[in-house]
């Protein structure tokens, strides 16, 4: 689809100012004058801070969805979260404009070198808020769109406001309306009629502060015939106590459109990352999640896509690592919801030590379809004897003319495998390392070839200390 | 002199023993070969000089060039410079054939330096043409729906790559048709060298022909009771397995 | 609190006289079972109803296992019927005459558990109200050529019969059970609840066929708690063709090593029937190994429901488990909802599970008419193909006989 390709990066200056504090601060626990405040500074219309409002209300009245996930939710205490933290700069357009830790932990995420090489725009927010946005000026003359979420509704309502919350409602979960009562950065992307993006735009989400909850909220639309990749990366440093991460993404595909999301999470094992991704692809549009959970206490995480057009198509890849002590509840949704729609999921999933992965899914295909197609493969790896796997897959199907399929398994890397391995001279760990990557290979093959040597990287560091 | 040296080896699996006071030494520079009928212990054999973690051994030595080989690790005796030729490859899903012998060459390696990937596709694409493989056969995942000739000549090719100095070829006739066969030998041959000792261990004598050994044992019974020139090999052919259990019964 | 459950406002189970009543009727039972009726009742009714979004009642349309249309507890003890047997070392009889006779026989079997799978409800009521069921208890080793066979009737209209069974078998039994649920009746809104609970001892085997051929107005809830023990072998088959709605819950538990688990279950759905099916394939011990495959056939506006999970308790290792469900789409109207689960818990362990849903295979089809079969016939000689796989697991030609003329006159 889209390829990678070097290019020199004319680094633009920009004349921004900036203090080293948090200038913006929401303090703690979650009220009404909290998502005034936001709003506020925000310098929104009446109509989003009622949206707001409204949702905060809808959160609170929403029970935790222990019915069916894990118990561990209720070990997050909404009254000592900070839920806006900010600066209070615009967005620099040149790094040498971010402030000197904000960078500092950017560039150590190696994110300006990543943007020079192969990027097309790049977005890194910094707690609640963007440090820094550009993008290339030839797709700004091409009229695309990429902004945060403030200045998103600010500047182009004509073009966000109809999409905005209609994706994913307030109300699609507890966590969909505290993003939407609290909400804050994220990527809001338009990509004209036709417009194709060769290169790749990045977001790049950071949570620095401690007992901080990041709630970015990013909308991309890709209107008739365009074609874009993006693709996010998030970590936090580990903290004692716990963190909360709740995104809310929105992807649009309108007619002939093609989306790839490429997210690679690493968050440290204090993060609860709780998400609601979902797309709605028109007519003979493809909407891709690639997708790969690595860290996080608890991930809960279901990329959808709601093919609403003919002929569209929707693809969820996955790769799920729990380590001791995680549990990465992840899976996709699939809802046809028109004729000759096709969907694909496949998700692999590695449990370490005490880690937990869990795979949820729901194919759904209404009476009166014709010609959908679903295809389901979930495989879970196990390392270690106290690992544990889980798979919860809800197929719903009618009419006669539509076929789904499912497959799951189960295994672990023998020992005859380690033997021959090692007879090679690679010592148990090696061999184990090289295991998994077999297992995830076919998947990451489908991340851009950047962030593929870079998840390796990061699988053999998670293999660490696994055997022996 | 160097040499792979057995001493009275006994070695069980699940409290059965299958290496019964077993002694055996291959010189570097020479090719020897063990014959024997199935269950007289040749695999289990090679699985213990391997190092094998499910099998005991209760007594006895394995020396490679002096250095004992008893208590280490498999991946520490594979680096030592032994090398098992396997009856049965394993799968391992999703890993490519040139990752996987790229990740063996890096583990000889001191710390710091790395394999430089140009000169390794050199060397590995000449050596898989003189096996006759087809240079796709580097990224498919190793021995993963591999006809049983393909995993030979796999095994072979990593036995070039890595460069032993001690090889073990457990049963590597079986399952080949008689070009495979003759292909896989020529690469064993092509191993054969000052600086190498070779076991081969078969069932036939058939692939004796092909690689024409200097010594010749029998196995029974989880020790060795015979020993001679490639002559022995077919009297053995010529007379059958009961010939031997009748010479050690009389 | 949510409701729009099998217990629902206007019931008569929400009237404390009812379980009054009921037990005057029984003062000739022992005190220990009395004690056990009670305490049932006071589980259903202090636990309310499930929330509407029950996970194990998922894609369930609730209303239509309600319990609102029960009029009266049924007491007519002529709807069980079990065949006859010569006397050998086995007991084989009535529930009631059982209770009567030698009561020590059901009181280490009383506490046994329901399979849990979220007819929570019906468990308990039919615990206690129920007045008749049978018990097969072997006492040293038989093997029992001849199948046990018991003919459940469904009761009057607006009536519900609870039904508690038992078997129970001693170490190397080897035993096949039959039992059909009949009604004629298709006008008749009644009503079963019945509850199966078995234990396959060591060495021991059991072959259950359940033929469940219910009036197409009944509401049938089928309980099954299997539990087998050390190399025991269990063979649950069940065939599903009557009733409204059936709601068929099944646990197999492999308590101790080598134990096996095989179910096979066919749905053939016609109408508006539903089945409900939620199955728990439980493994407790090491080197055991379970295999269930459901296959439903459905047409007309027939739905099929089937949520099964294979659970691996930690320690449970060299577990191999398999699950297959395959749905066959032979109407537009028609609707297949599967939920195949796994839990796992150990990692030596081979499990998998699939799940499909398709519509006859158009060649398939077109082979069959180029050899000038209807399109009827074709879809029916297709169905039955597709459902023949769970029908040949049967060990008994008289019995398969009788159940493919029962599938083929579904067809007609």
């Amino acid at each position: 689809m889209i390829q990678a390709n070097e290019f020199d990066f004319d680094a633009n200056k920009g004349n921004f100012h900036y203090d080293t504090q948090y200038a913006f601060d929401a303090g703690v626990g979650l009220n009404e004058d909290v998502v005034r405040y936001i709003s506020e500074i925000k310098k929104e219309e009446p109509w989003l801070l009622d949206f707001r409002l409204k949702a905060l209300e809808t959160f609170r009245r929403k029970p935790l969805p222990t019915h069916w996930a894990t118990q561990d939710l209720r070990n997050i205490n909404f009254d000592v979260i900070r839920y806006y933290l900010a600066k209070g700069q615009q967005p620099s357009r040149s790094w040498e404009d971010v402030p000197e830790d904000v960078k500092e932990t950017f560039e150590r995420l190696g994110i300006p070198e990543q943007e020079r090489k192969f990027l097309a725009g790049v977005e890194a927010q910094f707690d609640s808020e963007a440090a820094y946005s550009r993008m290339k000026e030839d797709l700004e003359k091409e009229g695309v769109i990429f902004v945060g979420s403030t200045e998103g509704l600010r500047e182009h309502p004509e073009i966000f406001k109809k999409w905005f919350g209609k994706v994913i409602p307030t109300s699609d979960n507890k966590f969909s309306a505290l993003n939407s009562s609290v909400f804050s950065g994220g990527s809001f992307i338009y990509v004209p009629p036709g417009v194709k993006l060769a290169q790749p735009l990045q977001a790049y989400f950071r949570i620095n502060a401690e007992n901080f909850g990041q709630f970015e909220r990013t909308l991309i639309i890709a209107d008739e015939g365009a074609e874009l990749t993006y693709m996010e990366g998030c970590t936090a440093p580990k903290f004692e106590t716990s963190t909360l991460h709740s995104a809310v993404v929105e992807l649009v595909a309108l007619k002939g459109a093609k989306i790839q999301y490429v997210t690679v999470q690493n968050w440290s094992n204090n993060v609860f990352n709780l998400v609601t991704k979902r797309a709605i692809a028109e007519e003979e549009s493809e909407v891709r999640w690639i997708d790969c959970n690595i860290g996080s206490r608890l991930t809960m995480k279901y990329p959808g896509v709601i093919l609403r057009g003919r002929k569209s198509r929707g693809e969820v890849l996955s790769i799920a690592l729990a380590n001791n002590g995680q549990h990465q509840d992840t899976g996709a949704k699939m809802v046809h919801a028109a004729e000759e729609t096709t969907s694909n999921i496949i998700a692999k999933s590695v449990s370490i030590g005490t880690g937990r992965s869990s795979y949820r899914g729901l194919v759904r295909m209404p009476k009166h379809l014709r010609h959908c197609r679903n295809n389901t493969e979930c495989d879970a790896l196990l390392i270690n004897s106290d690992s544990q796997t889980d798979t919860y897959p809800a197929i719903s199907v009618q009419g006669d003319d539509n076929s789904v399929q499912h497959e799951a398994t189960v295994s672990k890397v023998s020992a005859e495998q380690i033997f021959y391995m090692q007879q090679r001279g690679l010592n148990e760990a090696e061999a184990m390392s090289l295991c998994v990557n077999g297992f995830v290979n076919d998947l990451i093959r489908e991340f851009p070839m950047e962030y593929s040597v870079e998840l390796k990287r990061l699988i053999d560091l998670e293999m660490e200390g696994s055997v022996g | 002199m160097n040499s792979l040296k057995i001493k009275n080896l006994v070695a069980s699996i699940s409290g059965k023993q299958i290496i019964n006071n077993l002694s055996l030494e291959i010189p570097q520079g020479q090719v020897h070969a063990i014959m024997g009928p199935n269950g007289s212990g040749k695999s289990t054999l090679s699985k213990v000089i391997a190092g094998h973690p499910d099998y005991e051994v209760s007594q006895g030595e394995i020396l490679m060039n002096e250095i004992n080989l008893l208590g280490k690790d498999a991946d520490d005796i594979s680096r030592l410079g032994l090398f098992l030729a396997f009856q049965y490859p394993i799968e391992v899903p999703g890993v490519s054939i040139a990752n996987f012998i790229r990740a063996a060459l890096q583990a000889r390696l001191p710390e710091g330096e790395t394999i430089k990937a140009v000169e390794y596709y050199k060397t590995l694409y000449s050596k898989m043409d003189e096996l006759g493989m087809d240079r796709k056969f580097t990224s498919r995942s190793l021995n993963d729906g591999f006809s049983g000739g393909e995993k030979k000549r796999c095994e072979i090719l990593q036995m070039s790559m890595l460069e032993p100095h001690y090889c073990i070829l457990d049963e590597t006739d079986s399952g080949l048709d008689i070009d495979a066969l003759r292909i896989v030998s020529n690469g064993v041959n092509k191993l054969r060298s000052e600086n190498r000792g070779i076991l081969v261990i078969t069932h036939y004598q058939r692939l004796l022909e092909y690689i024409v050994p200097d010594v010749v044992h029998v196995m029974w019974d989880g020790k060795i009771v015979r020993s001679g020139d490639k002559s022995l090999a077919l009297e053995l052919e010529e007379k059958g397995y009961d010939w031997i259990k009748e010479e050690i019964a009389a | 609190m949510e409701s729009a459950s099998p217990s629902s406002n206007f019931s008569i189970f929400e009237s404390k006289d009812l379980f009054t009543g009921f037990v005057d009727q029984r003062s000739w039972e022992p005190g220990w079972l009395a004690d056990y009726r009670m305490d049932r009742w006071n589980a259903f009714s202090s636990k309310g109803s499930p929330a509407l979004k029950d996970e194990t009642w998922r894609f369930s349309p609730q209303s239509r296992f309600s319990l609102s249309g029960v009029k009266e507890i049924s007491s007519d003890k002529k709807q069980l019927q079990l065949s006859k047997h010569h006397e050998g070392h086995f007991t084989f009889g009535e529930l009631d005459k059982v209770i009567l006779d030698s009561p020590s026989e059901i009181s280490s079997l009383i506490e046994c558990q329901g399979p849990d799978l979220g007819a929570k409800n019906i468990y308990h009521l039919a615990s206690a109200f129920f007045e008749c069921g049978f018990l097969l208890k072997t006492r040293s080793e038989i093997q029992n050529s001849e199948p046990f066979t018991i003919r459940h009737r469904l009761p009057e209209n607006q009536s519900i019969s609870f039904r508690k069974n038992f078997i129970s078998l001693a170490p190397n039994s080897h035993v096949r059970v039959v039992e059909f649920i009949e009604g004629t009746n298709h006008n008749s809104k009644n009503f079963l609840g019945n509850v199966l609970h078995a234990h396959v001892g060591e060495g021991a085997s059991l072959e259950r066929i359940l033929i469940q051929d219910a009036g197409s107005s009944s509401t049938v809830f089928q309980l099954d708690n299997f539990s087998v023990g050390k190399n025991g072998s269990l063979r649950n088959i069940c065939i599903h063709l009557g009733s409204s709605q059936c709601r068929n819950e099944i646990k197999g538990q492999l308590i101790d090593e080598g134990a096996e688990f095989d179910n096979f279950s066919l749905f053939l759905g016609t109408g508006e029937q539903l089945l409900d099916q939620r199955t728990m394939q439980l493994h407790l011990a090491p080197n055991c190994r379970s295999n269930l495959i459901s296959k439903n056939a459905l047409s007309g506006e027939s739905k099929s429901i089937f949520s099964g999970m294979i659970k691996v308790l930690p320690g449970a290792m060299n577990t191999n488990s398999y699950q297959t469900n395959r749905n066959l789409l032979l109407s537009n109207e028609a609707e297949a909802d599967s939920m195949p689960g796994l839990e796992i818990l150990a990692n030596e362990v081979k499990c998998s599970h699939g799940a499909t849903t398709s519509k006859i295979d158009d060649q398939e089809l077109f082979y069959l008419l180029s050899r000038g079969i209807p399109q009827k016939s074709a879809e029916k000689l297709i169905s039955l193909g597709f459902l023949e796989e769970i029908i040949s697991e049967i060990n008994d030609e008289k019995l398969i006989e009788s159940i493919r003329a029962r599938i083929e006159s579904k067809f007609d």
